[in-house]
């Protein structure tokens, strides 16, 4: 994973898969990177393979984050079948999905 | 529901997996090679790894402790009309609900179950002393017959 500083915004990439096993250390490592500044978070999911209910989970506690910084969290460019399970499980309703 | 059970024998992989979360992945991803390997679309299988891997999940989070060195047991099943997916746990089991929804949107969890209804077509789960067992079915997608 690596996690990146663009002004306000965290830009998190390289993300390989976001699921149970990963899904805590994830949501914390960006956590932790988040400075006095950021209050975006903009995750880059084109390399995530895949994704399931923790990694859903991780997501919302990090919406969560920015929303107490007055921001928010943007996922970029999801691969189709991360695409499904954010759709099935309608989390375009609380977080901006991007494609490019 | 499947209504047609084919009489045909359906290609069978059976794996243990241990009790814990690292081993879900690579037991979910052995399953979705061996449908494709037996003709299942890309679509069904991913969505099957799907199911499969939050019924693993749920089993190993939800294990009772003194049953956590006890292994999952996977079977996955093609049949030329469906695959099936029998996992047997060690939880204290729990009523598999009838009706699920999603949780409110602002919740970081329960979404897994609701992925397992979206993704299969019939959920059964079997509680029993010895361990639960969970029965996923997802009907194949059947390839269109062409005319000679």
């Amino acid at each position: 994973m690596k996690i990146e500083t663009e002004g306000e915004t965290l830009r998190v990439s390289a993300v390989r898969q976001l699921g149970a096993a990963n899904a805590n250390s994830f949501r914390d490592s960006v956590r932790d990177s988040l400075d006095g500044t950021q209050k975006n978070i903009d995750i880059d999911l084109s390399e995530t393979t895949f994704l399931d209910s923790c990694g859903l989970g991780a997501l919302v506690a990090l919406q969560k984050t920015a929303s107490d910084r007055q921001g928010i969290v943007r996922l970029l460019n999801p691969l189709p079948p991360v695409e499904q399970i954010l759709e099935l499980t309608r989390m375009g309703r609380i977080l901006e999905i991007v494609k490019s | 529901m499947c209504g047609h059970v084919s009489s045909t024998r359906p290609a069978v992989l059976k794996v243990e997996l241990a009790c814990e979360l690292s081993q879900v992945r690579p037991a979910a991803v052995t399953a979705r090679r061996f449908l494709l390997e037996h003709g299942c679309a890309e679509n069904e299988a991913l969505d099957f790894e799907m199911a499969l891997v939050e019924a693993c999940n749920n089993g190993i989070q939800h294990a009772a402790p003194n049953a956590r060195h006890q292994p999952l047991c996977l079977e996955t099943y093609c049949h030329d009309q469906f695959i099936e997916l029998r996992l047997t746990d060690h939880t204290p089991g729990f009523d598999w609900p009838s009706k699920v929804s999603l949780p409110d949107s602002n919740s970081e969890s329960g979404r897994g179950i609701y992925l397992i209804h979206a993704l299969m077509d019939e959920c059964r789960y079997l509680k029993g002393a010895g361990g639960n067992t969970l029965v996923l079915r997802k009907k194949r997608i059947r390839p269109k017959q062409t005319s000679t």
